[in-house]
């Protein structure tokens, strides 16, 4: 090597930088915790960019095999069709600017602070309240109604209507739905890179046009909420839950209860 | 004469690092008074082999239109030092228990009736750091729990100054500031022969809408007077063991 003095202490700086940047991660209930975090200087720190994509901060599992889970069954006469299908928003119920939850922590900050509330928040979210299979007369203001493989949808706030004979009925996501804004309470996760939105048992994709589409999900992710219409279940003699075809194992992370992703036992 | 130049980029190089790590070093500039003060409560805190308190705290969020909403916990906590700690964490919404008995640190979800459990090193001091940088568990008021309180508190003081007398719940406390790179955080302590810690504030000063933790701390028993068996987990009804995930495996992917 030409330069082997000057070559290590590019190493050492560069991995200084690298240390530095990857240990950030600012803590709440403690000075301990504070110092024992590195913190970027104020200038450094992004600044709040309210009606984008909220950065990552949400991080996969590597050793478990990324590969989607099978596609939910959409409810009644939904198929899954893999193709995008063009839908049809008519002008007036274009969906109102509704607000999306962005966490404004900079990247590379833990879940854990986030994590410590997302229960706390949840009943703030508007979907907190819906859950599959539950009927509503009319159908919120500012609703927005899509044809999806052929079958009417209805969306609001991270839940998803199909109508029927007497009113709406809260379905589950449908797969490939497309919408303008992330519902409220938006986790963050990347896997590789591709980066999911999840909210209320859906996992979105950002398009280049900056609308979501909604996926199949993952495996092998953590989420900190699960789907309001989640059910329990015991699989030889270990808990999960399901919601939507997709199977939550529950584990702790950060000192509380998040929901990981798995194939189905 | 390159054996020359090379000596001289080493001492140089040496020079640099040394000028920088003096740089480093912040100059602090705390008032003789908070000092004196912090140091009477952290070194009587110490000294107590072993404790309980009940604290009332806020975490505050700031939402994405700027908005602060508080979160409250309410915390009980049980020391005893070197090796007990549990900690119940309450909130309308969640409730958590935490036990470490010299050898394993448990995390109860009582929501879920879920519980994960790992080893853990044989003092508090250590396990603390272990539990944060290893499973990224941030607990609320730690600070009370090291050995050398004082010195966990006052490791990044930059500056600090006294602001005089201030009653927390009726109790006269000597009100003190200090000034971090990363927070500013303030503190209450009794006037008094215990000098009790009475409140709390972390300042979070460089995150958008500087959002802080408050804590009040009330029904401080000093006595020494705690079981080994209160810090001994005891398996609820029906409760169900889970994967303990460390911060390995839920970070490092990020891009």
């Amino acid at each position: 090597m030409k330069f082997p003095f000057l070559s290590r202490i590019t190493l050492f700086v560069t991995l200084l930088a690298l240390g530095a940047l990857n240990l950030y991660a600012a803590d709440w209930g403690s000075l301990h915790g504070n110092n024992r975090s590195v913190s970027p200087s104020p200038a450094a720190r992004p600044q709040a960019q309210p009606n984008r994509a909220p950065q990552v901060n949400h991080v996969v599992q590597p050793a478990i095999r990324q590969e989607p889970v099978r596609t939910p069954e959409p409810r009644r006469t939904v198929q899954p069709v893999r193709e995008q299908t063009r839908q049809e928003v008519r002008p007036e119920n274009r969906i109102q600017a509704h607000p999306v939850a962005v966490d404004r922590s900079p990247v590379g900050e833990t879940d854990r602070r986030r994590m410590d509330i997302d229960e706390d928040r949840r009943q703030s979210y508007f979907w907190s309240d819906y859950h599959a299979g539950m009927r509503i007369d009319r159908l919120p203001d500012g609703y927005r109604h899509f044809r999806l493989h052929d079958h009417d949808f209805f969306y609001f706030g991270g839940v998803y209507y199909d109508s029927g004979p007497s009113g709406y009925e809260v379905c589950a996501p449908p797969v490939d739905a497309n919408i303008p804004e992330l519902p409220p309470g938006t986790e963050t996760i990347q896997v590789g890179d591709t980066v999911y939105y999840y909210a209320a048992g859906a996992f979105y994709v950002q398009q280049a046009d900056g609308t979501f589409v909604t996926v199949v999900a993952p495996l092998g992710v953590t989420v900190s909420l699960l789907p309001p219409d989640a059910t329990s279940i015991v699989i030889n003699g270990i808990g999960y839950f399901q919601a939507n075809g997709v199977c939550y194992q529950p584990v702790m992370q950060n000192g509380v209860t998040a929901y990981l992703t798995v194939p189905q036992p | 004469m390159m054996l020359a130049m090379k000596n001289l980029l080493l001492l140089s190089c040496g020079l640099l690092f040394v000028t920088g790590c003096a740089m480093a070093q912040p100059q602090t500039n705390v008032s003789p008074r908070a000092e004196r003060e912090l140091r009477s409560a952290c070194e009587f805190l110490a000294k107590t082999h072993a404790f309980t308190v009940n604290a009332e705290i806020w975490r505050e969020h700031v939402d994405e239109a700027g908005q602060k909403i508080q979160f409250s916990r309410t915390v009980t906590m049980d020391v005893k030092r070197p090796d007990g700690l549990r900690l119940e964490i309450t909130s309308p919404n969640t409730a958590r228990g935490f036990w470490y008995d010299g050898k394993t640190l448990t995390v109860l979800d009582r929501k879920h009736n879920l519980y994960g459990t790992t080893a853990m090193p044989a003092t508090l001091d250590k396990t603390l750091d272990a539990a944060h940088d290893q499973f990224g568990i941030d607990l609320p008021l730690i600070d009370l729990a090291f050995s050398d309180p004082y010195k966990n508190a006052t490791a990044k003081v930059v500056g600090g100054k006294y602001f005089g007398i201030a009653p927390v719940l009726g109790v006269p406390c000597h009100h003190l500031a200090f000034t971090q790179e990363n927070v500013d955080w303030q503190i209450w302590i009794e006037d008094g022969p215990q000098p009790l810690i009475r409140k709390f504030v972390i300042t979070q000063k460089n995150e958008p809408g500087t959002p802080e933790f408050t804590a009040l701390l009330t029904h401080w028993n000093v006595s020494d007077r705690i079981a080994d068996s209160d810090f001994d987990f005891v398996k609820p009804k029906g409760a169900s063991e889970i994967e303990m995930r460390t911060s390995e495996s839920t970070s490092g992917n990020l891009k």
